[in-house]
């Protein structure tokens, strides 16, 4: 399997993370991963795809989240390390 | 050689994502720890050789700082054996999880194994004839072996004993089914080969001459192959040589 990019789109607040989230998955052929909630409000929702699918869509996510709430951070790894994957909460 | 451990505080946990791929790809460290603090600050710990962990710790910082996000690293060379020890008590954490996961492992083998009883006594099960309640099983295969060791070729009494339980009332079949392999005895002794051979006509049977040399045993099983013979089965057994080969005569005549 080859490795997909990974799409991170971080958010104060769930309700913003949620509405990037759905933005996300109407713009691309996304698959939604995970969210991960560190404290603090701080939510991110976790994608992967194509490179294309994940740039397009964390763009169009990262413009919802701004609307509705406080965009902290985006961040898009064409192709993340192994030992990256680690770090990111386990499917399911 | 040094080692040293790289600390490095992040907010966010995007920019704790782009902080570890960037460090994971400039050199050749191991991440250690990762802990949330409060307020969204994340706290990683890597350990390598001390020149990996500065070019590591750099590059994590230029990541993070593009994101213009807060960062605060610091780099311990050849860490003091109380840290070592810190690392150690992480160590130990992560033994624990290992030590969870071998439970959870266990406890999966375990109902593995359970399962696997299971199938062996379905298959059990399945050896003896099915759809029967487990009391009269249990009491077929306490029973079951000395009956068929009675009867040596038991294929046909267990059939019937199956069909006796599977009517109902166990204690009767049981009843039969020590019955049986008696008659079944008494049957082989009494009736030797009859149902495999053909009777023979009276046109067949030897002369009387012949059966003057013939034995009591060789007369009976003479009787009973005979077609049409006045008397039969318990009646051959207990008749001696002459009351046979006065029936011969007389079928003769």
């Amino acid at each position: 399997m080859t490795i997909e990019a990974l799409g991170i789109i971080e958010t104060k607040g769930l309700a913003s993370a949620i509405e990037a989230a759905d933005t996300m998955l109407k713009t691309a052929d996304i698959k939604l991963t995970g969210k991960e909630i560190i404290g603090g409000g701080y939510v991110s929702v976790i994608i992967r795809g194509d490179v294309g699918s994940v740039k397009a869509a964390t763009e169009a996510g990262a413009e919802a989240a701004r609307k509705t709430g406080e965009l902290v951070s985006v961040l898009v790894i064409p192709r993340p390390h192994h030992d990256t994957e680690s770090l990111l909460p386990k499917k399911g | 050689m040094e080692m040293a451990f790289g600390l490095i505080e992040i907010k966010g946990f995007a920019a704790v994502i782009a902080a570890a791929d960037a460090m994971f790809k400039t050199a050749d460290i191991k991440l250690m720890n990762k802990e949330y603090l409060s307020g969204g600050t994340v706290f990683l710990q890597i350990e390598g050789e001390s020149v990996s962990v500065q070019y590591a710790i750099e590059a994590a910082e230029e990541a993070v700082k593009r994101m213009s996000i807060f960062v605060n690293t610091r780099i311990i060379i050849n860490p003091a054996a109380v840290i070592n020890s810190s690392t150690e008590k992480e160590k130990t954490i992560s033994c624990e999880e290992e030590k969870e996961q071998d439970n959870q492992e266990k406890t999966k083998s375990k109902s593995e194994t359970l399962i696997l009883h299971e199938e062996t006594e379905s298959i059990d099960e399945k050896a003896i004839p099915q759809e029967k309640p487990e009391k009269e099983i249990e009491k077929e295969i306490e029973q079951g072996n000395p009956i068929n060791s009675d009867a040596e070729n038991s294929g046909e009494i267990i059939y019937k004993e199956t069909e006796a339980v599977k009517d109902g009332s166990f204690s009767e079949s049981y009843k039969k089914s020590v019955e049986l392999p008696l008659k079944e005895t008494e049957r082989d002794t009494l009736f030797p080969e009859e149902s495999s051979e053909e009777k023979l006509s009276i046109s067949n049977i030897p002369p009387i001459e012949e059966m003057d040399n013939m034995n009591v045993h060789e007369l009976r099983h003479l009787a009973r192959i005979t077609e049409n013979f006045p008397i039969f089965g318990r009646d051959i057994s207990k008749a001696n040589r002459k009351e046979l080969l006065d029936y011969f005569r007389t079928i003769l005549k």
